[in-house]
């Protein structure tokens, strides 16, 4: 299973009423190849440059390293600014996920009940930030075709754990890349949209830069990507207790 | 020596630069407090550079932290202080930690971690009662569960990636460091004497262990993993305490009017730790416990010796109390955290004996909560309630109990800078520590920056 940083996907289902079934298996196959696309690599290195942006036009930034392997295997260790510097994020399978601070050296057992919270202060929340499959996080349904773009409504399967009500996600019908989304709340209002870009290394695309706005504070992020290698062989040992809190 | 050391760090960063791939973070830190009372003292001031330096290699680092500090008020009683810049700038410097760590020492799952460092085990919030290598630095008392850093060979050999055994040697006791400013006398205990006799001096001896491997080392274990979605460990210290007890007080006459000098002897009583922590999820509440069970190596037993009052030889006339027995007892913390939909994190511990709070049957309970949430992308963190509950004799609560209240407000608006506001208020009565804290209200502010 291969990886990507992106998954502000966290997408989810909202079917009123059932779809036809063809739709469903159009809905299946196009999540598959989505996943292909994102998940092709075996692992991925990259940095991070996260620039949040309030409704005021203040801009901070946060810079980090990020270490991926696999659909759910993923260290995000700050470099940038200072003050946050060698604070790292473990999310591992089942919903696992570990916070290490050095001032407290220890790493802390975080809960899913985080899963809504802004990540590091940005507008992405350690939701977003989780690498999924969409195959087997989603299901939904296919609203229309803009031109080039499917537009899907999706859902969260009943196994999974979501702040997300649906979400709606224009898919590329060449690439299979998203290329913008909206999430929704549970009281089904527009939370958040993001915008993606993407960029092609090699035999592989990532996105290079995602535009997200929290469209209830006004504020946005925007993260881009850069120093992206993949296929590096990153051992598991990278994505381990004892990687966090020492190395 | 001390200027020699203050050159150096000020061209610390200089020399890091000119040394390829060595990190050098520091924080600038200073927190002032005011007391409540009629003439608003100050009851802190502290200005601290906090540095740190790391070099990594592919399978070893290095990283040690200082702290160089103006600590306190000029402490002056007569002009002669007025010549020692010392004095009228009191100021320190404290090694925190300074280590190697190797990677795969010998075999590849084997790290080694050797030179002064913190061990932080347990998994509660800053009060683990587990977390016992380390002595307790209590100089700022109201920084719970601030630790120093001890001189340890630390090996952990891991099995897979989720188990792992760890072995501590400590070669060298180090004693915790008690309060400063108003709280410096909270860990003392109160000398009742006899009636018709007056305190005159009081005085006492403080008997350190040997620095041999008999007295003064201690040694740790600790095996932690992973089952059943819940990280667990448990861990075995063979240690001291370090804060001393009492287990000998001499009175002798120093006046005609029942005038009494009072001599203590103090020591570190040696003791066993068996511990198990865990941290896990419960739906979507982050929850967690720990227990240490401490078994005293003997019975602490208080010798007061009189004679010298009776005119008699020292030694003849005595009466013993029983401080502390040799009964196993045990601390315990159990806690949990949570973040409602709308971002107010709440976080709630109960806590079964206080760090200083030894021997069955003499540990008070404790409820310590904070509730927060960041708002403008976390420009803004809002903490207001926070505190704590104490209740010191269930049979009596209203007569033995504590409440204290530590609301802030952190400004965090601009990268690595950091501006917080506070109170520190307490209310209590009996014997339990914080209710002695109720004549130390106060106002904190305090300013960080990171660079």
């Amino acid at each position: 299973m291969k990886t990507r940083l992106l998954s502000l996907v966290a997408v989810l289902l909202f079917l009123t009423s059932a779809p036809a079934p063809l739709f469903a298996q159009d809905v299946a196959t196009i999540l598959q190849k989505i996943d292909q696309v994102l998940f092709q690599p075996n692992d991925q290195t990259s940095n991070v440059r996260m620039v949040l942006t309030d409704r005021n036009g203040n801009e901070r930034v946060r810079e980090a390293s990020v270490w991926q392997k696999g659909s759910d295997k993923r260290l995000f260790r700050f470099t940038r600014p200072a003050s946050e510097a060698g604070i790292a994020f473990l999310s591992l399978p089942d919903d696992l996920m570990y916070l290490y601070m050095p001032a407290f050296g220890r790493e802390r057992r975080i809960a899913s009940h985080v899963k809504n919270q802004s990540f590091a202060g940005t507008d992405f929340s350690y939701e977003d930030m989780e690498t999924k499959e969409y195959a087997r996080t989603y299901t939904g349904r296919i609203l229309r075709e803009e031109g080039n773009l499917y537009v899907l409504e999706l859902t969260s399967l009943p196994n999974i754990r979501s702040d997300y009500s649906k979400m709606i996600v224009a898919v590329n019908k060449q690439t299979f890349t998203p290329e913008r989304s909206e999430s929704y709340d549970r009281g089904g209002n527009l939370a958040k949209t993001a915008a993606y870009t993407w960029k092609r290394q090699g035999n592989y695309w990532f996105p290079s830069e995602i535009f997200l706005k929290d469209e209830k504070k006004g504020s946005a992020t925007r993260m881009v990507m850069f120093d992206v290698k993949f296929d590096t062989n990153i051992s598991d040992q990278v994505f381990t207790l004892r990687n966090l809190t020492s190395f | 020596m001390k200027r020699i050391v203050l050159f150096l760090i000020i061209f610390l960063p200089f020399i890091v630069r000119a040394q390829d791939q060595i990190v050098l973070r520091g924080e600038l830190n200073a927190n002032q407090r005011m007391l409540l009372n009629d003439g608003n003292d100050w009851a802190w001031n502290e200005n601290r550079l906090d540095l740190a330096l790391e070099k990594r290699f592919e399978k070893t680092r290095f990283f040690g932290n200082l702290w160089l500090r103006h600590l306190g008020a000029p402490a002056l009683s007569n002009s002669a202080g007025l010549y020692s810049q010392d004095r009228i700038n009191p100021w320190s410097l404290d090694i925190r930690e300074a280590y190697a760590e190797v990677r795969g020492f010998f075999f590849e799952s084997l790290d080694l971690k050797v030179g002064r460092q913190r061990i932080a085990w347990g998994t509660s919030d800053m009060l683990s009662p587990t977390d016992m290598l380390n002595p307790y630095d209590l100089e700022d008392i109201l920084d719970f569960g601030r630790k120093n850093g001890s001189d340890a060979l630390n090996l952990t050999w891991y099995f897979d990636d989720a188990w792992s055994l760890q072995a501590i040697y400590m070669p060298w006791f180090r004693p915790a460091n008690l309060p400063l400013g108003p709280f410096s006398n909270v860990f003392s205990s109160s000398i009742e004497l006899s009636e018709g006799l007056t305190l005159n001096e009081y005085s006492d001896r403080l008997r350190m262990p040997r620095h041999n491997l008999k007295e003064g080392a201690s040694i740790g274990f600790r095996m932690k993993g992973f089952a059943l979605n819940t990280d667990v460990s448990l861990s075995y210290i063979y240690g001291r305490e370090t804060l001393p007890l009492v287990n000998g007080l001499i009175l002798s006459p120093a006046g005609m009017q029942g005038e009494t000098n009072v001599e203590s002897t103090l020591f570190f009583p040696r003791y066993q730790m068996l511990g198990a922590d865990l941290a896990s999820t419960l739906g979507n509440v982050g929850v967690w416990a720990e227990a240490a069970v401490f078994f005293p190596d003997e019975e602490v037993v208080m010798t007061t010796d009189i004679s010298q009052l009776y005119g008699q030889p020292q030694g003849s006339v005595t009466s013993d109390s029983l401080l502390l027995e040799k009964t196993p007892y045990t601390r315990f913390v159990v806690g949990a955290d949570y973040t409602f939909t709308n971002g107010v994190y709440l976080n709630v511990q109960f806590m079964h004996g206080f760090l200083h709070e030894r021997g069955k049957g003499l540990l008070n309970d404790y409820l310590i909560f904070a509730c927060e949430r960041g708002i403008l992308q976390d420009r803004l963190l809002l903490r207001p309630l926070a505190g704590g509950v104490v209740i010191s004799d269930w049979d009596m609560p209203k007569e033995n109990y504590a409440v204290f209240y530590t609301p802030e407000i952190i400004y965090k608006g601009i990268d690595n800078f950091e501006i917080s506001l506070g109170a520190f208020l307490f209310e209590g009565k009996g014997t339990n520590i914080f209710a002695g804290f109720t004549d130390y209200n106060m106002l904190s502010a305090r300013v960080k920056y990171n660079f």
